[in-house]
């Protein structure tokens, strides 16, 4: 204690008091040049804001004024005045009378000729300087260029009047000085115009500097100036000087006051802070001194070396030599009870607690941080008990607890009761298992399904839990069937497979899931469904846990169901064979009928009998048309109908269907156009019948429900996947169009838009039916987009596989091939049907024809005939013998070598899938489907006949 | 640019002929005061052509008077005050022999007073004003092949009548010109019984015709008489279509002949039912002499469709005119400026390629064309003047 430090107050304002003036003093002179430098700028952008502006209003007045008077100039009064020399005085006067293009009086107008001459003029009183109207003359009515001058002789525009792109005249303005055309502008600063020679143009402030005088620096004294050229002018801001700074002056001394006032109020500060500071340390350490001898603990604390602080740190070292002596039995015994599990609390006779365990702290602190509360609600409850279960919420995780309190009284060693100890476990956990355990087993009671455990360890493997639904099934009570076997529910009737089934899953320790026939307590019998579980215990399977259910009714729904399927798939069968007959016997006689109709066509008719032909060949295609409808659509009913895999020409489809289709639309009055997109496949893989068959079907009906307009096919493939392609096809017509409400059944067999549609434009309804399933077939589909009275769009689109030409077998081509018949050809004509036979005679009669019933018939004509058939027509149904049967004797030989190769053409009625592949693998060359068309007929066979000759010139 | 330096060049030959005019074997002019630049250049091409068609084989044939004939020409621009000035600087030059004035009317009538005062010989080849071959001086220095307003007033009107119009509108230009059609106009039109609806004028250089349009469609004439020089022409023309009144038939002077009148246009000519006033077209004059002048033009000019030469009657009016000329100096052995007058009031009978005159003039009259060799012409579908049959 030899050293005493200063006090805190001199330290304090010792060492604060210079850094605070330095401050200050930068502070001041930084201020003081930044107001200046601000103050300048602001004052010298406000003198070139004022040139600005006199520059900007000098060019307006120029670049207005020449405006207008090239406007006027341009005005064909002015210009026609100058070629009317005779009349112009009628009208020029008055239009220049009229003239007024500023505000400022005494402007002068005047109009010029080409050569200088004066025609008009307004005003004009002044003589212009000669050097002035040398100047505006050349350059306006020698260059045809606009000119204006700003000078001490006044101000003058000219603009030329232009003819033909050259001054055939010239309008003139002027104003005797600037002054007046620029007054009426408001100023920032004064303003000055002056010539080079520094004559003064104009004057903001007359009385200051008056126009007209000679302007010079001089002048300006006391102003800041700021001058700027502009064309032969010098413009000049004059700004008094003492104006300028007038602000900056008061400025400085606003800012000398604060600087003034910081100081004393820094000063201030300084000396009350270092008294405040002295007297709060020196308080402190009285105050901590007191509290020292009175025994409470505090923490030692370091500080600067003041006297105070070092006068407190001595202090605090006594406190902690004081409190290392503290009592250790006192931390034994806590932490004993603190490590209990169990909570612990002790009270005294009072109700007071004596002791509590960190356990019970941690236990009230979850309670609301309630401890008397808590406390106080324990005692209530167990006044008089020994034990007792309390529910306790607690904050923490927002459960109910479950506590077990014990009382256990509190006795000192003379058995005197001071108070009482209470125990308390948390049971929460166990209280919840137990009421998860009666939540299951009660659901397993309740269930609808009936449950059945069995134990398999004991000997017997008794039944040991049935639920009510069980009862319910089996009519057995819970009392009488546990600990009995199941065995006791099987009977008679209960296929002992199944029993041996589960048996051996029993043994295995398997699960497993059957029917069997069970009986009831009443003994009615039933089917049961039986799964059978295995439960595992510890890794061991001790039960199984069967569910049953009664599935009787299901066996007799199923056993029903299998017959009716059986009946559908026979009547189908039925039908399908019904339809192929069918179709045989209703295009026999069309056939004949269609045949005869050929015939007779080619006889000699008078137009009457003509007409008829005519109607009756076209209720006969119609009528072919209708059965071959109701024959595919049949077909795909029955799910015979197959689609095709073949390469074709798609080009070549879409052109015969345009040129098919062109002839009738023509007739009617439409346009058909055809578009395609076919990405540069011509051939592809698919089936071309049903492909013509859908399009045709819709173009047909596009045909047939348009009365005007067009019809219009898009046709467009695409790339899909690998060499699949999609075709999508529109047809769109400007036809009657389908109502919105009608158009959702329109592709439902039998429908047409309406039953007057059908009177009207007739029809089977079964086009866009055939045409649906088609598309379905060929993995596509097809919608319709139509309005009522706007016309219709089908779309349907299919799925074909890339193909290329090589596929496609040169076509035989046999309109060009065809010759005129000229050689007669022998011919054999296998049929049974004499009519069918009459006609195929009757058409090739230009031929020699023999004709066979049968294929017996027609073995036996090849054989002992000497003459050699150049063609074979066979038909295929024939009694005895059919016509695929007799081609494959022909072409095994048994009817000589010379016919195993003679070209042998099917006649069939048979329109169904697979005929004309039977008629191939038979051997046969060709097919022809009844009923069919002269002109194939003839074409075919002549075909065949030039074909075999070839063959047999070159065999032999 | 191109306009003034042509401009310079002619002030500079004007200088050069002042210097060298004193010289014995120098060349005798012909003045030409025309438009070549502003409003009716192809009418004023088109006389310049003429002259120095009928130059050529003149100085071919050896001359006039042992001396070389040449052409001066100056650009009046159409305005009266330049003309003046031009006839001023012609007379200083003593050789100069006759001016062949230009297409426009009131600079002809402005340039008369001069004309007279300085006694030059004044051919016109195209200005049709009545006054200005009927004016007040005697002797009367001017001699016209062309139009005269007077006579031509008289054709527009019968053939607005032969085609049944009962009643017709005048468009005419605000200058003597007009003026001048506007008294034959109105007088004919009296003596044949057809009504003017209204006359509206038309300023140079005006660019809005709408309300007149309305007007005249307002009070429903049957057609439109229009005089004026082409610019102004097709101003009006391209209001008639722009208020889709191309069908309404427009009889014109020949004014809109004189330049550029088709490109000018925003309709296509055929489109419209547009008759013209014409002197002559090599389909209409197919004598020999008329052949012989396309000839000649095609070997100095280049081969053109005939249809196609611009403002052809200016050639032939001044072809005649010049040749004339040469025969009264031949006849009267002279330049002297009177005895050339009386020359030429007693030329006799001239084949000229418009007509053979007998005569063209005499001393009671200057004009050498009456209505009879008036006709009217079309445009065809490439903006060519087609000779239109007239029944």
């Amino acid at each position: 204690m030899s050293f005493q430090p200063p006090p805190l107050r001199k330290r304090l304002l010792t060492s604060m008091l210079p850094r605070l003036f330095g401050l200050i003093l930068v502070i001041v002179i930084m201020l003081f040049a930044f107001t200046f430098f601000f103050a300048k700028q602001q004052i010298d952008a406000v003198q070139k804001q004022s040139i600005e502006g006199l520059k900007q209003d000098l060019s307006f007045i120029i670049n207005d004024t020449t405006r207008q008077l090239s406007d006027l100039a341009s005005n064909d009064i002015i210009i026609n005045s100058l070629v009317d020399l005779e009349q112009r005085d009628n009208y020029l006067p008055m239009f220049f009378r009229s003239l007024k293009l500023t505000q400022t009086r005494n402007v002068e107008f005047a109009l010029y000729d080409f050569s200088g001459e004066m025609v008009i003029q307004k005003n004009w009183s002044s003589s212009i300087s000669e050097k002035l109207d040398t100047a505006w003359q050349r350059k306006t009515l020698g260059a045809s260029f606009s000119f204006s001058s700003i000078t001490q002789n006044g101000v003058l525009f000219s603009v030329p009047v232009l003819l033909g792109g050259a001054a055939e005249g010239a309008l003139v303005m002027y104003v005797e000085s600037l002054q007046a055309l620029l007054a009426p502008f408001p100023r920032l600063t004064t303003q000055i115009v002056t010539e080079q020679n520094g004559r003064v143009l104009f004057s903001s402030d007359p009385e200051f500097i008056p126009p007209g005088s000679q302007f010079s620096d001089a002048d300006t004294m006391g102003y800041m100036t700021l001058d700027s050229r502009h064309q032969n002018l010098t413009l000049y801001s004059l700004n008094p000087v003492s104006t300028a700074l007038k602000g900056l002056y008061w400025l400085a001394l606003l800012m000398l006051a604060i600087i003034l006032g910081i100081i004393l109020v820094n000063l201030h500060i300084i000396r009350t802070t270092a008294v405040l500071a002295e007297n709060t340390l020196s308080g402190l350490y009285k105050d901590i001194a007191h509290r020292i001898k009175s025994t409470d603990t505090e923490e030692p604390v370091v500080v600067e070396e003041a006297r105070e602080l070092a006068n407190i740190r001595s202090a605090f070292d006594t406190l902690i030599s004081d409190l290392a002596e503290m009592s250790l039995s006192n931390e034994q015994f806590s932490d004993v009870i603190d490590s209990m599990g169990d909570m612990l609390l002790v009270v005294d006779e009072n109700h007071r607690v004596m002791l509590s365990n960190k356990r019970f702290d941690a236990f009230c602190e979850d309670q609301y941080g309630e401890r008397e509360g808590t406390v106080k609600y324990i005692l209530n409850k167990l006044v008089n008990k020994s034990a007792g279960e309390l529910k306790h919420f607690s904050v923490g995780d927002g459960l109910e607890k479950q506590i077990k309190w014990t009382n256990t009284p509190l006795e000192d060693a003379n058995h005197n009761v001071k108070g009482a100890i209470f125990v308390g476990v948390d049971v929460s956990s166990q209280r919840s298992l137990e009421s998860h355990v009666q939540i299951l087993s009660h659901a397993m009671d309740e269930a609808t399904v009936s449950i059945i455990i069995a134990d398999i360890k004991r000997s017997g493997q008794p039944i040991i839990y049935v639920n009510n639904a069980f009862s319910r099934l089996t009519g057995h009570n819970k009392e009488d069937i546990i600990g009995k076997n199941c065995r006791l529910m099987q009977g008679d009737d209960t296929d002992s497979t199944t029993t041996m089934q589960i048996r051996r899953a029993i043994s295995n320790r398997e699960p497993i899931e059957t029917t069997l026939l069970n009986y009831r307590k009443d003994g009615s019998s039933f089917y049961n469904r039986l799964i059978l579980t295995p439960v595992k215990s510890n890794g061991e399977v001790t039960h199984y846990i069967g569910f049953q259910q009664d599935v009787t009714q299901q066996r007799q729904a199923k056993r029903y169901l299998q017959e009716a399927k059986q009946k559908a798939e026979e009547s189908a069968h039925m039908k399908s064979g019904f339809l192929a007959s069918m179709s045989h016997e209703i295009r026999t006689p069309i056939h004949g009928i269609s045949g005869v109709l050929q015939l007779l066509s080619n006889s000699p008719l008078n137009d009457e009998q003509k007409h008829y032909l005519s109607l009756a060949t076209f209720s006969i295609q119609g009528l072919l048309h209708i059965v071959n409808d109701i024959l595919d659509f049949s077909k795909i009913e029955a799910g015979q109908l197959q689609i095709d895999h073949q390469p074709f020409d798609l080009l070549e489809t879409l052109e015969s269907l345009q040129s098919q289709y062109a002839i009738l639309c023509q007739e009617k009055g439409l346009n058909l156009y055809f578009h395609f997109n076919l990405q540069g496949f011509h051939v592809v893989i698919g089936d071309s019948v049903r492909f013509r068959q859908i399009l045709s079907n819709l173009i047909g009906n596009a045909v047939k429900f348009t009365e005007k307009g067009e019809i219009d096919v898009t046709t467009t493939l695409e790339h899909t996947s690998g060499n699949n392609l999609r075709l999508t096809c529109a047809v769109k017509d400007s036809g009657i169009g389908i109502a919105k409400e009608k158009q959702m059944g329109i592709f439902d067999v039998f429908t047409q838009e309406d039953l007057s549609t059908t009177r009207k434009f007739g029809g089977t309804g079964l086009g866009l039916s055939i045409s649906k399933q088609l598309c379905e077939l060929m993995n596509g589909e097809i919608h319709l987009d139509s309005e009522k009275g706007q016309g219709s769009t089908f779309t349907f689109n299919i799925m074909l596989k890339e193909g290329d030409d090589s596929l496609i077998a040169p076509q035989q081509n046999r309109v060009a091939n065809s010759k005129p018949s000229t050689q007669k050809r022998k011919i054999l004509i296998v049929e049974d049907n004499d009519i069918n036979q009459v006609i195929v005679k009757q058409h090739l009669s230009n031929h020699k024809t023999l004709s066979a019933k049968s294929g017996v018939e027609a073995l036996e004509a090849l054989s002992k005939m000497k003459v050699t058939f150049d063609v074979i027509l066979m038909d295929c149904q024939m009694p005895d013998m059919d016509g695929f049967e007799a081609t494959r004797r022909i072409r095994r030989g048994e009817v000589g070598e010379r016919y195993t190769n003679a070209p042998i053409i099917a006649l069939t009625a048979n329109a169904m899938k697979g005929d004309r592949e039977a008629c191939f693998n038979a051997g046969m060359n060709d097919y022809l489907s009844k009923p069919f068309n002269v002109q194939d007929l003839l074409e075919k066979v002549e075909y065949w006949a030039e074909k075999g000759t070839e063959t047999n010139v070159h065999l032999s | 640019m191109r306009l003034r330096f042509t401009f310079w060049l002619l002030t500079s030959i004007t200088l050069s002929f002042h210097t060298n005019g004193n010289e014995a074997s120098s060349p005798l002019y012909i003045g030409i005061d025309a438009d070549f630049s502003a409003v009716a250049v192809d009418g004023g091409i088109a006389i310049k052509q003429g002259v120095e068609l009928a130059v050529d084989e003149i100085n071919k044939n050896g001359g006039l008077l042992g001396r070389e004939l040449a052409i001066v020409s100056k650009d009046h621009r159409g305005n009266p005050a330049r003309g003046i000035h031009n006839i001023k600087q012609f007379a200083a030059n003593k050789d100069v022999i006759a001016v062949i004035a230009g297409v426009h009317t009131p600079v002809a009538l402005a340039e008369l007073e001069i004309i007279h005062e300085l006694n030059l010989l004044f051919l016109v080849p195209w200005a049709a004003g009545t006054q200005v071959v009927d004016n007040q001086y005697k002797p009367n220095n001017v001699f016209r092949v062309s139009v005269r307003d007077a006579e031509a007033g008289k054709v527009l009107i019968q053939h607005a009548a032969s085609r049944g119009f009962k009643s017709v509108a005048l468009v005419l230009e605000r200058t003597g010109w007009g003026r001048s059609n506007e008294l034959s106009l109105t007088q004919a039109a009296s003596e044949m019984g057809i009504t003017i609806t209204t006359i509206r004028w038309v300023n140079w250089q005006q660019k809005v015709f709408e309300e007149d349009i309305s007007a005249i469609k307002s009070d429903k004439a049957e057609a439109i008489i229009l005089v004026s020089n082409a610019p102004e022409g097709a101003v009006v023309i391209n209001e008639l279509a722009a208020q889709n009144l191309t069908k309404l038939p427009v009889i014109s002077h020949w004014g809109i002949a004189s330049g550029n009148f088709i490109e000018r246009l925003n309709v296509e000519p055929h489109s419209l039912d547009l008759s013209v006033l014409q002197t002559f077209h090599f389909d209409h004059q197919k004598h020999v002499q008329a052949q012989q002048l396309l000839e000649t033009y095609h070997e100095k000019y280049g081969l053109i469709d005939p249809n196609a030469i611009p403002a052809v009657t200016g050639i032939a009016h001044a072809y005649d005119l010049v040749n004339m000329l040469a025969v009264a100096i031949v006849k009267a052995g002279t330049t002297d400026v009177d005895a050339l007058r009386n020359t030429l009031e007693d030329l006799g009978t001239f084949e000229g390629v418009l007509k053979t005159y007998q005569p063209a003039f005499t001393p009671t009259q200057h004009d050498a064309l009456m209505a009879k060799d008036y006709f009217m012409s079309s445009f065809d579908n490439k903006g060519n003047l087609v000779v239109l049959d007239t029944d």
